[in-house]
């Protein structure tokens, strides 16, 4: 009986350890080659760099680069990648035009169908940064916008932003579209290359997502905004400052600095000081000192004293910013009465004080 | 007797081969789990989620034991971290006067007349300290208490709806809050916690590379393929980000970020709610090498009797996995030890013969062998890129002594302190 035992696990754990082994291997190859690869790359990019500098700066002679190709593509290609956010204008354009005259773009549009993931995601980041240049772009042609709706997530953000820097203005507005109905994590990817056209979209595209009636795509759209922190048309925002859900609330007044001032949205930034939601009332607090609502001191003072920690020490941040009725009346407050409230009031009096002694 | 004898040995070794062959099937679960999670966030979008107004903002709590140069280094360290907005908050609980004064030279504390309140049960605060520099560090000093009540009183002066708390274990890099927050981002309602650690590189020696693989069994198995069943829990030294509202609503910290994770998860899975603790291998947290046998001994004692408090913290985690953990950090050891003991006292009596001498051999040794080795290969692969084929090489023959003498004094030091809890 043992000794069956013991050939029966001798001969599963011979199986097993032969199988390790062959992991091992593959693993002592694959680290080989990666030891290889590194050399060549430590060994390559800084003259591959060297060579694109030459040709940015004028000089018309390929060859370099063809030789460097035949040696290592994937270096040749992180190093164009890596001058991406170091050129722009026509120097940005030059090198794109490199993916013509070095004939890369047939291939990289071969590599977006390569079942390895690694490969396709390379080749849409270089499509996506020549996508910058004219003839590229029509080389390329909808490839990226049909790509939209890849089951990578990383080719669809790839190609939304692509599309959002360099492409047609119907093409940037289905961009914001998608932003708007995707998680937080794409939102802030494609806000910042949205930015650039937030005062066009702001005449129709964003109005539209805040009167579609979803709730979810309501606060994308005022996350946007806020995402974007530039000064825009937009009206009637204080309809949404008094939205039911005190998360679009909270955006809508954080989005209240950035939009034209009214008198409705200041009535209802004040009115929001009195929000049951303190999350809400300390944004409303916060966005007063911004906007300099003297109106408010009343109602600031109300927050201060009203028990919510958190709450009264953005009110007592927001008189502070609000020179010198605010500075009074923190003042006052610190002069007597409720500890708490006179322990905050002279913190944030001992720290406007220089300041305001300058 | 002498049958009984060899039917008990008998049973054991079956026991072990089968307790060897689930962890094989664990990690390669691991490994699997691994190589999805890489092939998800290879993307490094820093600088975006650095600008954007939209990424939350994270308090890094904090509660050192001493003020010794360590400790400062690690709270710069915390300080440095990179996200458009976070805050550190310090607390010393119970520190001396010496103490008090290194923390205040070191950082510029001035007193603040700031006062926390909140719903958290925390220590006594004897005062508020908040730095002259340009950095948002408040310290709170305490006095002594526990370190939950300590986390507790971080928690309630808290200014960001995101904690974030980095194990005295682990050592990370600067962008390592930008890379666990990305969890929170995709889902912000479901991602109800983020953990986020890998084994540091190993270094020379014959104790690092037995920590090497005892780490490396752990992160496959216990952190890899557990959060391919959403049943993670924090390794010592992870990196934790808790929503500020969860911890609040389950009444604030005990011991530490172990125990509040697995309360968090008997939370959610009562009230049957879809949820998710990520698991982000990726983030530059890394766990910190013993430098000697020593180090190494508190990490496995501390490592079990974390496994401790994961098995008796009711409704935290599946039955099934509460009893393969028991297994694998309590039986396991202790049949192991009994084999080993029965095996010499069998031969010596002459009630056992060699084949099953040699079948305890195989089953414990040699599948620990098999295991640790696994662990190498399973790792390396699941990885996009290649390591150092000398080190690795290393590490996978450094399986075979780790399982001729120090498997056996694991064993032993499992067995010794495993009735209590211990926390990270």
């Amino acid at each position: 009986m043992t000794e069956a035992a013991l050939r029966v696990a001798a001969l599963l754990m011979g199986v097993y350890a032969i199988v390790i082994l062959a992991l091992f291997a593959a693993a002592l190859i694959r680290g080989l080659r990666w030891k290889e690869q590194t050399r060549l790359t430590t060994e390559l990019l800084p003259q591959i760099r060297t060579s694109l500098v030459d040709y940015l700066a004028g000089n018309d002679d390929l060859e370099p680069l063809r030789r460097f190709l035949k040696v290592s593509r994937s270096d040749v290609l992180s190093a164009i990648l890596s001058f991406q956010s170091a050129v722009s204008g026509s120097a940005r354009d030059r090198l794109c035009g490199l993916a013509l005259d070095l004939e890369l773009l047939d291939e990289w549009r071969r590599d977006v169908r390569s079942r390895d993931v690694a490969r396709r995601r390379a080749a849409f980041a270089v499509i996506a940064f020549v996508y910058a240049f004219e003839p590229c772009r029509r080389a390329v042609g909808d490839l990226l916008a049909d790509s939209l709706e890849d089951r990578d997530w990383e080719v669809r953000v790839c190609c939304a932003q692509a599309l959002a820097r360099f492409g047609s203005p119907a093409e940037v507005v289905a961009i914001f579209r998608i932003a708007t109905k995707e998680n937080l994590l794409t939102r802030i990817l494609l806000a910042e290359p949205l930015r650039p056209h937030a005062l066009e979209l702001s005449k129709a595209a964003v109005p539209d997502e805040l009167r579609s009636g979803d709730a979810a795509r309501v606060l994308a759209a005022l996350q946007i905004v806020v995402a974007w922190e530039r000064a825009l048309p937009l009206a009637g925002l204080d309809e949404w400052m008094l939205h039911p859900e005190p998360e679009i609330r909270i955006q809508a007044l954080r989005a209240a600095p950035l939009v034209t001032a009214s008198r409705e949205n200041e009535l209802s930034v004040m009115q929001s000081l009195a929000d049951p939601d303190p999350d809400v009332a300390m944004a409303a607090a916060a966005v007063v000192g911004r906007l300099q609502i003297l109106a408010a001191i009343p109602l600031l003072v109300q927050c201060l004293s009203g028990g919510n920690s958190a709450l009264a020490r953005t009110a007592a941040a927001a008189l502070a910013a609000l020179p010198p009725q605010g500075w009074q009346t923190l003042e006052e407050l610190a002069a007597g009465g409720d500890p708490t409230t006179v322990s905050l009031a002279e913190d944030v009096l001992r720290r406007v004080r220089p300041a305001r002694s300058k | 007797m002498q049958t009984l004898f060899q039917e008990i040995l008998e049973a054991i070794v079956a026991f072990l081969l089968l307790s060897g062959v689930s962890g094989l099937a664990l990690m390669a679960k691991g490994a699997f789990v691994l190589r999805q999670l890489f092939r998800q966030n290879p993307r490094e979008d820093g600088v975006s989620l650095l600008k954007s107004r939209l990424a939350p903002a994270v308090s890094v709590i904090a509660a050192p034991l001493d003020a010794g140069v360590e400790s400062r280094a690690r709270v710069r360290l915390l300080v440095g971290l990179q996200l458009g907005n976070h805050e550190v908050v310090l607390v010393l609980s119970g520190p001396g006067d010496a103490d008090l004064t290194a923390w205040r030279q070191e950082f510029h504390l001035e007193p603040s007349l700031r006062r926390i309140s909140g719903s958290l049960p925390m220590g006594d605060v004897r005062g508020v300290l908040e730095s002259r520099d340009p950095i948002r560090l408040t310290a709170i000093v305490l006095e002594p208490c526990s370190r939950g009540q300590a986390l507790n009183a971080a928690v309630n002066a808290a200014q960001c709806p995101v904690i974030g708390l980095f194990g005295d274990g682990g050592e990370f890099d600067s962008e390592a809050l930008l890379r666990l927050i990305r969890p929170m981002l995709e889902d912000p309602q479901g991602t109800i916690a983020v953990c986020g650690m890998a084994p540091a590189a190993t270094g020379a020696g014959l104790v690092s590379q037995f920590a090497a693989l005892d780490f490396l069994r752990a992160w496959l198995s216990r952190q890899a393929a557990l959060s391919g069943w959403n049943l993670l829990t924090p390794a010592p030294g992870s990196a934790v980000l808790i929503g500020r509202e969860s911890i609040i609503k389950l009444g604030g910290f005990r011991a530490g970020a172990l125990d509040l994770v697995l309360r968090l998860h008997a939370d959610a899975r009562a009230s049957k709610r879809a949820y998710r603790v990520a698991f982000v291998p990726g983030s530059g947290c890394l766990q910190r090498r013993p430098r000697s046998l020593a180090q190494l001994r508190s990490e496995i004692v501390r490592d079990g009797q974390g496994v401790a408090r994961a098995v008796f913290t009711a409704g935290a985690l599946p039955w099934w996995l509460r009893c393969g953990m028991f297994s694998v950090r309590f039986v396991r050891p202790l049949l192991e030890t009994l084999a080993y003991v029965m095996t010499v006292a069998g031969l010596a009596a002459g009630w056992i013969r060699w084949p099953l001498a040699l079948l305890v051999l195989l089953s414990t040794a040699g599948m620990g062998m098999l295991v640790s080795m696994a662990a190498v290969s399973l790792r390396e692969l699941a990885e996009y890129r290649g390591s150092d084929p000398a080190r690795l090489a290393q590490l996978f023959l450094a399986a075979v002594p780790e399982n001729l003498g120090f498997r056996q004094l694991r064993n032993l030091w499992l067995l010794a302190l495993w009735g209590k809890r211990a926390d990270w």
